[in-house]
């Protein structure tokens, strides 16, 4: 019972939602994810987590600060989990991405899903994270040992339109 | 078609040359027309870089051949790697 109080008030009380996403100015919560992603028809829960890790190409990163255009990303997220959901009907999905600075360690995005059973929420997982790789407009500026930073080349997205 | 302002927000590498820039445009434009004039206007590696961007409003990608009809807020937005 007490999940679904959570849920209720975390999607602003309309349980018939099966997506959430957002762009996060503070720090992302598992709990949150799995509360709304977990529901009585669903007997697997998939949390994806990316996380800041102190290297890159054989550099010493000591953080990382990421830039997100919010509304556009958004509406990334949202058509990514539409997609999702149209592959694997059912499923219940949530992204949040972190934006802003973050230390080694930490949290920069939670996929999270929720399905009847587990094979959809590790192929609806995995399709949407590497959909946001490519899609949503994020980018990374790494910070180094020696104080220099640099910007992560990506996907163009002139493809995409 | 009269002269237009167009306020290009930066993103990514593009904020090493600042929060955004204005760009006044006159005649019939194309956002293709204005990704040149961002390109002369920025320096070295991020004026390389526009061709491989590409510019938006709120709410969607915009393709090159799309017209400019009058004063607007855009982006560029360079190529992505969130997560």
């Amino acid at each position: 019972m007490r999940a679904f109080r959570f849920c209720r008030q975390f999607v602003g009380g309309n349980m018939g939602e099966t997506i959430y996403t957002r762009v996060s100015e503070t720090p992302l919560s598992l709990d949150e994810a799995y509360q709304f992603v977990a529901s009585p028809q669903n007997g697997a829960v998939n949390l994806f987590v990316g996380a800041v890790r102190n290297n890159h190409q054989g550099k010493n990163v000591v953080s990382l600060a990421y830039d997100v255009h919010p509304s556009l990303a958004e509406a990334t997220f949202k058509e990514i989990c539409q997609e999702a959901q149209k592959e694997w009907p059912g499923i219940r999905c949530y992204i949040s991405h972190f934006k802003g600075h973050q230390e080694i360690g930490g949290m920069s995005v939670i996929v999270a899903v929720g399905s009847a059973h587990r094979a959809e929420s590790y192929e609806a997982s995995r399709y949407m994270i590497e959909e946001l790789k490519k899609r949503a407009p994020v980018w990374k500026n790494e910070v180094y040992q020696d104080e220099t930073s640099s910007w992560l080349n990506g996907v163009s997205l002139c493809q995409r339109i | 078609m009269g002269s237009k302002q167009v306020i290009v927000q930066f993103y990514g590498a593009f904020r090493s040359s600042g929060a955004e820039m204005v760009v006044n445009l006159d005649g019939q434009n194309t956002v293709a027309d204005l990704k040149s004039s961002l390109a002369t206007r920025l320096a070295g590696q991020l004026s390389m870089l526009v061709g491989d961007s590409v510019i938006a409003t709120g709410t969607r990608i915009l393709s090159d051949s799309e017209e400019i009809t009058g004063d607007a807020r855009l982006s560029i937005l360079p190529p992505v790697c969130g997560g």
